[in-house]
C-alpha cells in the first residue's frame, strides 16, 4: 500500500487544464520530489492532495483515506506547508502554534513544549510574539512549517519549503526532514531549488503544463549519468540570455 | 506629475475592473446601492430648495444642518473601505515624497462612486448659497468649508489607523457625548441654540454679515486642517507597525479545541470600527443609568437591543475579516464546518457579553435583579436571532472588510431584513413583559434557540461543500 496514492487528478480553470490525470505512486518514508516550471500545477496538485482545492476528476489516498470522502481524517494525518503560507493576520508565531495544537486536539501544555521546542530549533523562539504580517518572509514560512509539524504527521506536504530560509534554517530543516523520513513519515516536497532537491528526495517527478513528463528515482538518475538538472532543463527547456542585448 | 497619474490611472482601472468582472449591476448589490443613493440625493435636493428660500429671509437654519450633513458625509468615503488595489503604504517603497504620497492618496480617494457623490453633493449647496444676499462670499466660504470637512475626514481616517488614537478617538466621543448629556439635563445651556461653528461662519459670510472676519477664520482653519492632514498621513505611514504584539491573554480566555479560533476572531472584530458604535451605545447606557433620577425599565432594555444593532456586521458577515490566506488555513485544518461556524457565533457571543456587561452592572445598582434577569434573556433571544440570521447569510457571500474601518460591502437589504429579525424578539420581549407574559418570552428563546440550531447545522454544512475552498482558490 501506498502512503500517497493519486488516480487520474485532473483540475482546470475555465479553459486552461492545471494537471491532468495526475497518478502518483509514493511509497511510506520517502521523501518525493515534485519539480516543475512556474504555472505548471505543482501547486495546485498541492492543495488538491490537502484538501484546499476540490479536483474536476480523479481521486487520491492519502494513508489509504480519500480526499473526497474522508477530508478531514486526511487532514488529521497530514502537516502542510502551503504556497502562500495561511496564515492569520493580527496573531503572533506563538499564537498560531497554540491555535494548531488546539485543533489537533493535543494538550494545553504539550503544545507549549512541542511549540517551544520546534521554534527553539528553528531559531525562531525570539521572535515569537511577533505578529505574522510584522514578521519576515523567513520568520512567516517558518512559522507554518512549524505548524504543519506540530502534531506529529503522517504525510507531510511542503510547498518551497526552503524559498526565503537563511542557510543554517535550511540545513536544520533538512535534517529534520531526514530524521521524519527515516521514522517513516512520507514527505512531498515541491521547490524549485533543485541542488537541495538532490541531496534530500530519493524520488521526483516533473511536471511541465500539467502533466508528468519524468518520475524516476534519484538512484536511476545517477545510474544514467545524468543530474537532475540535466533531467529538468532536457524536459523544461531553457531559454537564450543573448536576446536581452539592451541589458547592462 | 505623470508618474502620478500613471498611478491614478493604475488605481481606477483596477478598482472598475472589480466591477467590469461581476458583468451585472446586481453583483455587490452596486444596483441597490443606486437606488438608495439617488433617494437620499432626491431628499437632499428638497432640502436645498429649502434653505434656498429661507436664505433671503435671512433664515440659514437648513443651510445649516445641510452643511453639517456635508461634513459628515465627507468622513465616510475616507473612513470606509476603499479596496483600492494599489494602497499608500504599498506605494511608499517607491522614489516618492511624502506630499507626492499625499496626493496619491488623496487622489485615489476620488476613484470610489460614493466620493463623487459626496462632491456632487457638496458642489450642490452653491444653489441655495446663490439666492442669499451676499452669494459670491458664501460660495468662498462654502469651498473652504467643503475643504475643511475633506482634511478632518482624511485626518480622523489616517488616525483611526493607529491604536493610540483610536482609544482616544473613543474616548473623546464618550467624553463629549457624555458632556452633552450632562448639560441637556439642565435648564442653563439650550442645546438647540447651538450650532456647528464653521457651518455658521458660511451661513453669515452668505449673509454678508462679518464677511472678513468669517472668511478668514475659514481660511484660516483650512491652513491648520491641511496642516494636521499632512502631519497625520506622515504620522500614519511611520507608526504603521507599531502595535505590540506582547500579549495572549485573549487566547487564554478561550478553552478547548476550536478557542484560539475564538480569540482570534474577538481580536478581528476589536479591529472593526462598528462595534464601537456598540460600545458606545453601552456607554449611553450606562450613563443614563447612573444620572437619571428614575432610570425606567424599558429604557434599558431598549439600550440592550441597541448595542446589538452596531454589531450586526460581526455575525452577517463573519468570514469578512479573514484573508485569503486565513480562509485557506481554516481549510487545511482538520475541523467541520460546524466547528468552524461555532468559533465564529462563541467570538461574537464574547464581544456582546462585554459589551453588554456594563450595562447590566448598572441596572443591578438602579433596578432590580428581576429586570436584569429580564435583560438577560432579552439579550439571549436578540443574540440567538442575529446569529440565526448571521448564520444563514454569512456564508453564501463573503465581503471583505478590513481592519480599522467600518464594515463594507453586503447586501443592505439582506442587512436590513437581518437588523428587523435580529431586534424583533427583543422588542416583543419588551412588549411581554409589560403586558405580564414574561412566561412567553422563556418560551420564545427555546424557539430562537431552534432556529439557532439549525441554522449552525446548514451553514456547517455549506462551509463543508467548499465554501472556503472556493474563496481560496
Amino acid at each position: 500500500m501506498f502512503e500517497i496514492e493519486t488516480r487520474g487528478l485532473t483540475k482546470s480553470f475555465g479553459n486552461l487544464t492545471a494537471v491532468h490525470d495526475l497518478n502518483l505512486q509514493i511509497p511510506k518514508g520517502t521523501i518525493f520530489g515534485f519539480l516543475g516550471p512556474n504555472g505548471s500545477g505543482k501547486s495546485t496538485t498541492v492543495k488538491m492532495l490537502t484538501g484546499l482545492l476540490k479536483p474536476d476528476h480523479g481521486d487520491a489516498l492519502i494513508s489509504g483515506d480519500s480526499i473526497l470522502n474522508s477530508p478531514v481524517e486526511v487532514k488529521k494525518k497530514i502537516g502542510v506547508l502551503p504556497e502562500d503560507l495561511a496564515l492569520f493576520e493580527s496573531v503572533t508565531i506563538w499564537e498560531h502554534l497554540v491555535m494548531a495544537g488546539a485543533v489537533y486536539e493535543l494538550s494545553r501544555s504539550e503544545t507549549e513544549k512541542r511549540a517551544a521546542e520546534l521554534l527553539d530549533y528553528l531559531d525562531l523562539l525570539a521572535g515569537r510574539n511577533t505578529y505574522v504580517e510584522q514578521a519576515s518572509t523567513g520568520m512567516r514560512k517558518k512559522c507554518a512549517l512549524a505548524m504543519a509539524l506540530i502534531h506529529n504527521p503522517h504525510v507531510l506536504f511542503l510547498d518551497e519549503p526552503f524559498e526565503g530560509i537563511d542557510p543554517v534554517a535550511a540545513r536544520n530543516i533538512k535534517d529534520l526532514l531526514l530524521l521524519m523520513a527515516g521514522k517513516g513519515v512520507t514527505i512531498f516536497i515541491t521547490s524549485h531549488i533543485l541542488e537541495i532537491v538532490e541531496r534530500l528526495v530519493q524520488s521526483f517527478a516533473i511536471l511541465v503544463a500539467g502533466e508528468i513528463v519524468c518520475n524516476q528515482t534519484v538512484a536511476e538518475t545517477v545510474r544514467s549519468g545524468q543530474t537532475l538538472e540535466d533531467l529538468f532543463f532536457k524536459h523544461v527547456g531553457r531559454r537564450r540570455v543573448d536576446t536581452l542585448e539592451w541589458v547592462g | 506629475m505623470g508618474r502620478l497619474i500613471s498611478i491614478l490611472v493604475c488605481q481606477w482601472r483596477a478598482y472598475w475592473r472589480g466591477f467590469a468582472r461581476s458583468g451585472k449591476l446586481t453583483a455587490g448589490n452596486q444596483g441597490v446601492m443606486l437606488i438608495i443613493s439617488l433617494l437620499v440625493l432626491y431628499k437632499y435636493v428638497r432640502a436645498l430648495s429649502v434653505a434656498g428660500n429661507e436664505l433671503p429671509r435671512g433664515k440659514t437654519a437648513m443651510l445649516e444642518r445641510l452643511l453639517l450633513v456635508l461634513f459628515l458625509a465627507w468622513l465616510f468615503p475616507l473612513l470606509s473601505a476603499s479596496r483600492l488595489s494599489v494602497t499608500t503604504r504599498s506605494l511608499h517603497q517607491w522614489p516618492f515624497s511624502l506630499t507626492e504620497l499625499f496626493v496619491l492618496k488623496a487622489g485615489s480617494l476620488f476613484v470610489t462612486p460614493f466620493a463623487w457623490l459626496v462632491l456632487i453633493a457638496s458642489v450642490a449647496i452653491v444653489y441655495p448659497i446663490a439666492q442669499s444676499p451676499n452669494p459670491l462670499a458664501g460660495m468662498l466660504a462654502s469651498s473652504l468649508y467643503i475643504l475643511i470637512s475633506w482634511l478632518f475626514g482624511l485626518t480622523i481616517a489616517q488616525l483611526l489607523s493607529i491604536s493610540l488614537w483610536r482609544k482616544l478617538f473613543v474616548l473623546v466621543v464618550i467624553v463629549v457625548t457624555g458632556t452633552v448629556a450632562y448639560l441637556g439635563q439642565g435648564s442653563t445651556i439650550n442645546l438647540q441654540r447651538q450650532s456647528f461653528a464653521p457651518a455658521r461662519f458660511v451661513a453669515q459670510a452668505a449673509l454678508g454679515e462679518r464677511l472678513t472676519l468669517n472668511v478668514l477664520v475659514l481660511a484660516v482653519l483650512v491652513v491648520v486642517a491641511s496642516c494636521i492632514a499632512l502631519w497625520s498621513f506622515r504620522f500614519s505611514l511611520e507608526h504603521f507597525e507599531s502595535p505590540a504584539a506582547k500579549t495572549t491573554r485573549i487566547q487564554r480566555l478561550f478553552v478547548g479545541k476550536m478557542g484560539p479560533m475564538s480569540a482570534k476572531d474577538v481580536r478581528y472584530f476589536s479591529k472593526l470600527l462598528d462595534p464601537y458604535f456598540g460600545v458606545f451605545a453601552a456607554a449611553l447606557g450606562c450613563l443614563y443609568l447612573v444620572i437619571a433620577s428614575e432610570p425606567q425599565r424599558e429604557v434599558f432594555w431598549i439600550f440592550i437591543i441597541l448595542i446589538f444593532f452596531p454589531n450586526a456586521s460581526l455575525t452577517f458577515n463573519s468570514f469578512g475579516l479573514d484573508s485569503r490566506q486565513g480562509l485557506e488555513r481554516y481549510a487545511l485544518l482538520p475541523i467541520s464546518g460546524r466547528e468552524i461556524i461555532s468559533s465564529k457565533n462563541i467570538a461574537y457571543s464574547a464581544a456582546m457579553v462585554s459589551q453588554v456587561l456594563p450595562l447590566m452592572l448598572f441596572a443591578l445598582w438602579r433596578l432590580s435583579v428581576e429586570i436584569v434577569a429580564y435583560g438577560i434573556l432579552e439579550a439571549a433571544l436578540v443574540a440567538l436571532a442575529y446569529l440565526t440570521w448571521g448564520n444563514m447569510i454569512a456564508v453564501n457571500q463573503r465581503f471583505k472588510m478590513e481592519f480599522y474601518r467600518f464594515s463594507s460591502g453586503g447586501s443592505p437589504i439582506e442587512g436590513l431584513v437581518g437588523v428587523i429579525f435580529g431586534t424583533l424578539p427583543g422588542a416583543i420581549a419588551i412588549q411581554l413583559f409589560v403586558q405580564g407574559l414574561w412566561w412567553v418570552s422563556v418560551l420564545m428563546l427555546f424557539t430562537y434557540a431552534t432556529f439557532y440550531w439549525f441554522s449552525s447545522i446548514a451553514a456547517g454544512r455549506k462551509v463543508d461543500r467548499g465554501l472556503l475552498i472556493t474563496e481560496s482558490r
